[in-house]
């Protein structure tokens, strides 16, 4: 008895940890910050969410709003993101046990980032994300969309901070 | 096995009535928290409404976070039930003095939040939390063995969604208040580099060089 409760532990707590297809990065401390950059998002609803995901990864100076001036750095991002849910009538037998059946709930998330000087395209980065989970009664989706955008934006500024085409800014 | 000494529930009772006290102004996540033997640097401001009335929100906070990372610090204002120590009274404002002790690195001032709750016979409690939509980033240099001074934030609000910061240089009046919570705080440097202009619209500071400090006019030419 302890053995199947402890199994079926084990299997609920494994289960419920979400995966994501992109790795994890850490990003340098203490480097200088890269210049500022001006973010537009085809996505007007996430837009805020992912440029606070950028300002979040410590690489750039300020992650502004808009087009920007004459000479500043501006990324175009195409961001398209799907959210699978399995089938209506495993959802439903779900429903019938009272979400004591967890489900399988996945955000795929595909993105491209222009990066872009004085109008001319300097390089594109895409990234696929796919973020998976099992989420039953006790335990929601949350911050799922958080974590996916996340991983997508860390590894960017990573790859934006490795290339160099972007200059650092002055020390403070 | 189930008998619950009758002077230990009267004491629980008691404790959950009253409040218990007080909660410090300060908050760091336990990772920015240095070590005994490690060392530290801090960072001191204040924070609290200009006016009770015109910023009606109980709780209040700045938040700051270790560069690049999703560890933070906060400086808090409570006002109702647990509240923080109110080291500075007015007529109808108040404010707590935070010390932030943290290990040194880079930091960035980046959000705030203003957390209210309100409870009507219809809705039953509704909690409204109020954040930069689009955050910030005034970066913060934190060197060992060095105190350093934001400066106060007294919050103002128009209606129930628009509320702002307004930033002054109040070190002559925080420094000691700073000093009485941390005993051998190292002498305060004021940090004079941070561009509040680029935080806008939640900051409210006057321009650099222009001598009024204790008028709250607009930050643009």
């Amino acid at each position: 008895m302890n053995r199947f409760i402890a199994l079926g532990a084990l299997a609920l707590l494994t289960g419920c940890a979400t995966t994501n297809t992109l790795p994890e990065r850490t990003l340098p401390d203490g480097k200088a910050y890269l210049q500022p950059i001006h973010v537009m998002v085809d996505d007007p609803l996430n837009a805020a969410q992912i440029r606070n995901q950028l300002r979040e990864t410590g690489v750039f100076r300020s992650v502004e709003t808009g087009i920007g001036k004459p000479g500043d750095y501006t990324v175009l991002i195409r961001y398209n993101s799907q959210r699978d849910v399995p089938p209506f009538p495993v959802v439903l037998l779900s429903a019938a046990t009272l979400f004591l059946l967890p489900l399988s709930i996945s955000i795929d998330t595909t993105t491209e980032f222009s990066l872009q000087h004085d109008g001319k395209p300097l390089k594109q980065y895409s990234y696929r994300n796919v973020t998976q989970k099992y989420s039953w009664l006790l335990d929601g989706t949350g911050g799922m969309e958080l974590v996916n955008v996340n991983r997508i934006a860390r590894v960017f500024a990573q790859d934006v901070q490795k290339d160099g085409l972007l200059p650092v800014e002055n020390a403070q | 096995m189930s008998c619950f000494s009758r002077p230990l529930a009267l004491f629980l009772m008691a404790a959950a009535l009253v409040g218990c006290g007080t909660q410090p102004a300060s908050v760091v996540s336990q990772p920015l928290q240095p070590g005994l033997q490690e060392p530290v640097a801090y960072l001191v401001g204040s924070i609290g409404p200009q006016s009770l009335i015109a910023s009606p929100a109980p709780n209040q906070r700045l938040l700051f976070r270790k560069r690049g990372s999703a560890y933070g610090a906060a400086g808090v204002w409570v006002g109702a039930g647990r509240a923080t120590p109110q080291d500075v009274k007015e007529l109808d404002g108040a404010a707590s003095v935070f010390v932030l002790p943290l290990k040194p690195g880079d930091y960035e001032f980046y959000d705030f939040q203003f957390f209210s709750s309100n409870y009507s016979p219809t809705l039953g409690t509704t909690f409204t939390s109020i954040q930069a939509r689009e955050k910030f980033n005034l970066p913060l240099r934190l060197q060992a063995g060095k105190a350093y001074y934001l400066g106060e934030f007294r919050s103002l609000c128009l209606g129930a969604s628009l509320c702002a910061f307004r930033w002054r240089d109040q070190q002559g009046r925080d420094e000691p208040l700073a000093r009485q919570s941390v005993p051998g705080l190292p002498a305060l440097q004021l940090l004079l580099l941070l561009d509040y202009r680029s935080a806008a619209p939640y900051i409210i500071a006057p321009l650099p060089g222009s001598a009024s400090q204790n008028t709250l006019d607009e930050t643009r030419p």
